[in-house]
């Protein structure tokens, strides 16, 4: 079971890392969220799994109970995920509006540019 | 004491005072200037009877044992360069008065110059290593912004250059002093000697040697790093004859005459700074003829006294010794007087060409009389200064190449001499365009002092020369000197080479046109060229490196983090077991498998948006269902109930990016991102399974259920860490979310008019209005149960959030907004201020910043649990809202 | 330590509800980060004699909830922090740094400084984690207020690297947890020496680093840096270039001091050679620019590279170095994007060839002069210390070659900074600057962050012990386990 999870997380991050070499936008947007999913998966899985819930009804906690930790970790990250994700989408609508390409390789304005000194100065 | 720190104090003091009195009256402030230079000399001076026998030393504590500390040490040496600075420093001030009349800026210019000497005079005098380079340092900038002061292009170029080469050599010491200290463990530079033995013993000492050597080269303008010199003649001529000849270029020499002790007397030294020495005497002798502009001669003959200096320092002797201190004393005088006179002869007719300048005697009588004496001086000539320095530097000895080379030397500043000194004056034909006139008191009168003092010092000034100049041969040299300078010609041989020198030298001056077209054969700015060449190669390389890690393409960036990630982790993952074992594996947990490798596959591979989307939420909803599964009810709820929303919201933003679509140029690195992706995967899976096969120390689950029950009286061990243990994590954690609603409301402005709806359908509409009440019972049910049941206020959140979305979306934004009562970011504040609150309890009723307290079922942990509810409704209403009614683009 | 955790976020949520009232705005921002100052320096003042400050929120003991430590290192930092927080509010006032006008910034400005504090005092690596993520965000934001092109290019590029390095980070902490059973980074230490560092632990650990290197900028995960700092305004970019990076180069110190040691593992040379790679391209890469923000964001680069080489020499001699730079560093980016902000405004242009005759300006001339000497190490101000610390711990562990790329680096920033100076200050512009209506504040916080330089030059000698007494403890690692370990019951 363990080995499954284990498994399932590679493939989760193999395929988050595929998206996110791709050209486009929304490719980038998919893969961060995979990437996302991957890791909450790996925090869960790397914490020991049993089937019981970390409770304790009447102060007596239920035989073969998760650990709760990993679970209000995972928790927090997929809140911090969702909150993420949201802005990575505002983001990402605004500069295709602005930029209007979506294609990532395109995307070098920002860079260093190469001129040598003595060529013209940018306005 | 006293004394040593005011020959430093002096000048630093005035350069404070420099500006605001010349504000008040230029004269003011070069009186000023003047006193303080002489103050500090004379200071200098009153501490050479105590440097005869045992020298003031002064401590001052400040950085050791990292740096340096204010060590001082006044010993007859540091007394020499100090009276130098000091003297010929107020001569150079009183004569930019005369010369700088009427100009702008001069209060800037004494101030930079003060400053120059008070760092000068430190580093004659300062004893500890770090000290030195300290001044080092400070003289280099100081000359860089002297040299600026014109603000002409060439000042700027000649400037850049003078203070990288000497910046590079400051470096280059700074390694030596390290590799001395390393080596040694001595810190002051009067130990050096001591610990000689130690020193050469090292493996250390010919890295030490080599840098310490070449980075006094580059100050003291030797062979390969002359160029900067003549470069830096922009500067304005009195500040050329301050630092360029008589001060700041002696700082290289007066280090390697410091060092001496250490390293002196190795083959090394003798090979690398003799050599230096002499390839930099031939180089000068090379671009003697060629010069037309004055400064331009002084110049290169500087360098060509360097070289010499530089010789004589690589000779073992105590004659050699005794030369050096002389040459020293004597080129400061007559090199000074010179630059002065050019000065001056600038100042008076307009121009420094030696082909158009001639006859000025009749018009300059006195700049002429100045003139006279200096080349007296330079051409060894007695009675002066000048005499006295070779006929020592006679005495010295040394090979056949120091003896050739100084000879050169000899014959090569007789001409120079004539050339500067005696004809601009003394020559029959002069320009007829030329109206010169005699130059101010001002500038006369300092440039007669220092000649005045070249003639002085060989006169009758030798004797008093002597003690001290004999003690700083002796130290220099580790051995006594004998005492005494040789003041006539000793014996009728050394006449005859005085002779000869001199009629070789004036053959030479008289030979000018054709030894300057057969000198201009020869390949001319070589060491210029190449460090202009090496430069720009830096910066070629810089080019290629810029090039190589910044070409713009996100993707191969987020591949390399990935592989770097992938890449350190993997040392550790190596001696995993592979072998996966066969666990049984519940019936259950295929389909899941199966939907979540199935979600990523389509979610990857997928040709329209909204494939893509299904697939990133039918692996949520997998995951979802693994954590039912695996006994985390409150992370599937919470992970259905994001995943839901993720989706809608993906679905709501994708709507203005262009379709998925097959790139135009077919991609040519699948494979590479294929592999990628596939190392990324299996490191991560091998992360997994190492978490998994090695347990260093049992994890705190019982612990925390036990602790969540007992002291934070709450069942749901999860939610209690949540909201109680960890709370802290939570509270950044819903701040991350009011951060992301004030990233959604600055980045995405709400359309132009707010659209009535995305879904028209009156079921939806009316369905709305009463799922609205459902959910807010269903979300505040949560919350309240969550301490003891799978809930929370997470959960309750989205629960609402989702509510108030499907109104949004059934009925338009407004009336959401409307639903709300307030703007989504008000809530989410509201939210983060109800958290904070929960905190404050704790502060004020005790315990601290988020101590827990309970007062019967309520508690500060379910106020806080509140406020996350109330956050979460406003960052989910907030991001649909926004992403609902943005303006169409061009998608 | 209370104050700096409550102070912020009660800030923040009153500039929030102040949204739209600029003035006032600016006014409470400004006491706000007074007050914070004012909570660091005490903080500071409690701990710098000596001794480590431990608070378990919430009454929790370790490693069941989450403890704040603040040891030295930590007091400092965050009292240096805080000054350049406020230097940068009062240098937001300045009309000519039109993103900080956005009713968003102050209030991110806030929370992002919560992050930075937070990250400095928590002993906790998911509650790290946890200010990371705060402090990112908020920068997410403030890196793209303004919109423009290249700035959504940049920010873009920014967003998914650090959102990739958090997954990373997420990784690390989830393995170490599932291999340590906790997340105390005391008990961590703990637990790894006493197990003499098992392989899943190395891996974790790399996974940690990688992250934490992202975030320092650091060879070869900088990329983000050239390409979007320069975009964002004046006084943003001098708190980024003073704060995230130092938050990444301090995760990496407790990471590879505390938690788990370096020294014998495959990490050390590796770091090393990170370290010198990190020097010499951003400073090769500073070489070529000539825009004054992209010189600026380059030299961040190289000097990160410098504090990541004390750290991977290690010991108490090069740790205290690594301290020492780090404040130094703090204080002298900053104040000189404050400075290339004042004078792009001023020159109107961003590119040096452009600009000319500022030293007209004598305020500003003095707070060039003095920064720029400062990082290229000239004596005596705090850069020269600095770097001589670095180079001195490099010679007393016989890493020569890196003391010669110690050298060679500073020779090429010297190369840079004279290139500013040349063109920007000293040649003549081909239009005369222009004086701008209100740049006293930003002059003012100019001058301030300089005086600061200047009196760690001047104290050196105190200072440097200081930073010695921290690398000693730091290197020890048992002060810092026995005061959280024991201070909980």
């Amino acid at each position: 079971m363990s080995v499954l999870l284990a498994v399932l997380t590679g493939l989760l991050v193999a395929a988050g890392t595929w998206l996110v070499l791709q050209r486009l936008l929304l490719h980038l947007v998919l893969g961060i969220g995979l990437l996302g999913h991957a890791a909450n998966l790996l925090i869960f899985a790397a914490g020991g799994v049993s089937e019981s819930p970390a409770f304790a009804p009447g102060g007596t906690p239920l035989p073969g109970a998760a650990d709760p930790l990993p679970q209000a970790l995972v928790l927090t990250a997929i809140v911090i995920g969702f909150g993420a994700t949201a802005f990575l989408l505002a983001l990402a609508w605004r500069a295709f509006r602005t930029l209007g390409d979506d294609d990532l390789p395109g995307w070098s304005g920002s860079e260093p540019p190469l001129e040598n000194d003595h060529s013209e100065p940018r306005p | 004491m006293g004394f040593a720190i005011a020959v430093v104090m002096l000048p630093l003091l005035a350069a404070l005072f420099a500006v605001p009195s010349a504000r008040l009256s230029e004269r003011l402030a070069i009186i000023l200037a003047a006193c303080a230079l002489v103050g500090s000399a004379a200071c200098a001076l009153a501490l050479a009877p105590a440097a005869l026998s045992v020298p003031v030393e002064v401590l001052l504590p400040w950085a050791a044992p990292l740096g340096p500390d204010l060590a001082l040490r006044a010993d007859a040496l540091g007394v020499i360069l100090a009276t130098l600075v000091g003297g010929v420093g107020a001569c150079v001030v009183v004569y930019i008065g005369g010369y700088q009349r009427g100009e702008p800026g001069l209060g800037r210019l004494l101030a930079t110059l003060l400053s120059f000497a008070a760092a000068m005079q430190l580093l004659a005098l300062a004893d500890d290593l770090w000290l030195v380079f300290v001044a080092w340092e400070l003289t280099s900038v100081c000359s860089y912004l002297l040299v600026l002061h014109t603000r002409t292009r060439e000042a700027l170029k000649a400037g850049t250059t003078a203070l990288l080469v000497t910046g590079l050599g400051g470096l280059l010491l700074l390694a030596g002093l390290l590799l001395v200290q390393q080596a040694t463990g001595v810190t002051r530079l009067s130990e050096l000697g001591a610990a000689r033995d130690v020193l050469l013993a090292s493996p250390l000492c010919t890295a030490a040697l080599v840098c310490v050597v070449i980075g006094c080269a580059t100050k003291s303008a030797l062979f390969p790093f002359h160029f900067w010199l003549p470069g830096a003649m922009a500067a304005p001529t009195p500040v050329s004859a301050y630092l360029h000849a008589a001060t700041m270029v002696k700082a290289g020499i007066f280090l390697l005459a410091r060092v001496h002790p250490g390293f002196g007397g190795t083959a090394l030294w003798e090979g690398l700074v003799g050599g230096l020495g002499a390839l930099t005497i031939l180089a000068a002798c090379c671009r003697l003829p060629l010069a037309d502009d004055l400064k331009q001669l002084l110049a290169w003959s500087t360098v060509l006294a360097l070289g010499t200096l530089a010789v004589l320092l690589s000779l073992d002797s105590a004659e050699a010794a005794l030369a050096v201190v002389v040459l020293l004393i004597a080129h400061a005088a007559y090199k000074g007087t010179l630059f002065l006179t050019v000065g001056s002869i600038d100042h008076g007719t307009g121009t420094r060409s030696l082909a158009r300048l001639g006859y000025l005697r009749r018009a300059m009588p006195w700049t002429a009389l100045a003139g006279l004496l200096g080349a007296g001086s330079m051409m060894g000539l007695p009675p002066f200064a000048g005499f006295v320095a070779k006929e020592q530097i006679k005495l010295a000895g040394g090979g056949w190449l120091a003896s050739g080379s100084l000879l050169l030397s000899a014959v090569a500043l007789v001409a120079v001499a004539w050339w500067v000194g005696i004809r601009p004056f003394w020559r029959r034909r002069a320009d007829p365009d030329l109206h010169p006139h005699e130059s101010g008191p001002a500038i006369i009168v300092p440039t007669l002092v220092l000649a005045v003092l070249g003639l002085g010092l060989g006169l009758g000034g030798a004797w008093l020369m002597s003690p001290l100049a004999t003690r700083a041969a002796a130290d220099l040299a580790g051995q006594a000197v004998d005492g005494g300078l040789p003041t006539l010609p000793t014996a009728w041989a050394k006449a005859g080479v005085a002779a000869l020198i001199l009629a070789l030298g004036l053959t030479v001056a008289w030979q000018r046109e054709r030894l300057a077209v057969a000198c201009g054969y020869l390949p001319r700015d070589l060491c210029q060229r190449a460090w202009e060449a090496g430069l720009h190669g830096l910066v070629a390389l810089g080019r290629a490196c810029v090039h190589v890690t910044q070409h713009g393409d996100l993707r191969g960036y987020l591949a390399v983090t990935m592989l770097v990630g992938a890449g350190l982790a993997a040392p550790g993952l190596a001696g995993l077991d592979w072998t996966l074992a066969a666990e049984p594996v519940p019936l259950w947990m295929w389909p899941l498998c199966a939907l979540l490798t199935v979600g990523a596959a389509v979610a990857a591979f997928a040709r329209t948006r909204l494939a893509a989307v299904a697939g990133l939420g039918a692996v949520g909803y997998g995951m979802a269902m693994i954590f039912l599964a695996l006994g985390a009810p409150d992370l599937a709820l919470t992970q259905v109930l994001v995943e839901t929303l993720v989706v809608v919201l993906l679905v709501l933003a994708f709507r203005h990016l262009p379709e998925l679509r097959a790139a135009a140029r077919p991609e040519r690195r699948r494979w590479l991102h294929a592999a990628v992706a596939v190392i990324v995967g299996i490191a991560a899976t091998g992360l997994v399974l190492a978490a998994q096969q090695q347990q260093l120390a049992p994890n705190l689950g019982n612990r925390l259920i036990a602790a969540a029950w007992e002291r934070g009286l709450g069942a749901n061990a999860v939610n209690v860490i949540l909201v109680d243990i960890r709370a802290l994590d939570t509270f950044g954690e819903i701040t991350v979310l009011l951060l992301a609603a004030i990233g959604v409301a600055a980045l995405v402005a709400p359309g132009a008019e707010p659209r009535i709806a995305i879904a028209r359908s009156p079921i939806l509409a009316a369905a709305s209005r009463l799922i609205l009440p459902l959910a807010t019972l269903l979300a505040l049910f949560w919350w309240w149960r969550g301490h003891h049941q799978p809930g929370g206020g997470f959960a309750a959140g989205l629960c609402l959030g989702a509510a108030v979305v499907l109104i949004a979306a059934a009925r338009g934004g407004v009336a959401a907004r409307r639903t709300l009562r307030a703007s989504p970011l008000a809530w989410a504040g509201g939210g983060l201020a109800l958290a904070w609150l929960a905190g404050m309890i704790g502060l004020v009723a005790g315990g601290g910043f988020l101590f827990p307290h309970w007062l019967g079922p309520l508690g500060s942990p379910m106020l806080f649990d509140l406020g996350v509810f109330v956050l979460v409704v406003g960052i989910v209403v907030m991001s649909v809202e926004r992403l609902l009614e943005a303006e169409e683009g061009e998608a | 330590m209370t104050g700096l955790l409550v102070i912020p976020p009660l800030t923040a949520l009153v500039l929030l509800a102040l949204w739209g009232r600029p003035r006032l705005q600016a006014a409470v921002s400004l006491a706000g980060m007074l007050a914070l100052l004012g909570a660091a320096a005490h903080l500071l003042l409690e701990v710098a004699p000596g001794g480590i400050l431990v608070w378990a929120v919430g009454g929790w003991p370790a490693p069941l909830g989450i403890v704040l430590v603040a040891d030295r290192l930590a007091a400092a930092l965050v009292a240096v922090s805080t000054l350049v927080g406020v230097a940068c509010v009062l240098a937001a006032r300045s009309p000519h740094d039109d993103p900080a006008r956005h009713p968003a910034w102050h209030p991110l400005v806030h929370l992002l400084m919560w992050g930075v504090c937070g990250a400095f005092c928590t002993g906790d690596l998911f509650n790290l984690f946890v200010w990371f993520e705060v402090m990112l965000m908020s920068s997410f934001t403030l890196i793209a207020l303004g919109g423009g092109r290249e700035r959504l290019e940049g920010a873009v590029k920014y967003v998914a690297m650090n959102l990739v390095s958090s997954v990373l980070f997420l990784c690390g902490c989830g393995i170490l947890y599932g291999v340590c059973g906790t997340l105390n980074m005391a008990d961590l230490a703990r637990i790894i020496s006493a197990a003499d560092t098992p392989p899943a632990v190395q891996a974790a650990g790399g996974c940690l680093l990688a992250a934490f290197l992202l975030k320092s900028a650091a060879f070869p995960l900088f990329a983000w840096l050239p390409a979007s700092y320069h975009t964002a305004a004046p006084a943003t970019v001098a708190l980024f270039s003073a704060l995230l990076t130092k938050v990444g180069i301090y995760a990496v110190l407790r990471l590879t001091v505390t938690i788990m040691p370096l020294s014998g593992t495959l990490l050390q040379p590796t770091l090393l050679w990170v370290a010198l790679a990190t020097m010499a391209v951003g400073v090769l890469g500073a070489a070529t620019q000539m825009e004054l923000k992209r010189i600026l964001s380059f030299h961040i680069i190289s000097q990160v590279g410098y504090m990541l080489l004390s750290i991977a020499i290690g010991g108490a001699t090069a740790l205290a170095a690594a301290v020492f730079y780090l404040i130094h560093h703090i204080l002298v980016k900053s104040n000189l994007f404050l400075i290339v902000g004042l004078a792009a405004a001023h020159g109107g242009a961003e590119d040096v060839r452009r600009l000319g005759g500022l030293r007209r300006f004598p305020l500003l001339y003095a707070g060039f002069l003095i920064s720029a000497a400062s990082l290229a190490g000239i004596p005596p101000l705090s850069g020269f210390f600095a770097k001589l610390a670095t180079v001195r711990a490099a010679a007393e562990a016989g890493q020569w070659v890196a003391v010669a790329v110690a050298l060679a680096v500073g020779f090429l920033t010297l190369y840079s900074m004279v290139k500013i100076h040349r063109e920007a200050f000293a040649k003549e512009a081909p239009a005369a600057p222009v004086p701008l209506a209100g740049a006293g504040w930003a002059t003012t916080a100019v001058l301030v962050l300089a005086t600061g330089t200047v009196l760690i030059g001047l104290g050196a000698g105190p200072l440097w012990r200081w930073s010695l007494a921290v690398g000693n403890e730091l290197a020890a690692r048992t002060p810092y386990i026995d005061a959280v370990l024991k201070a909980t019951p």
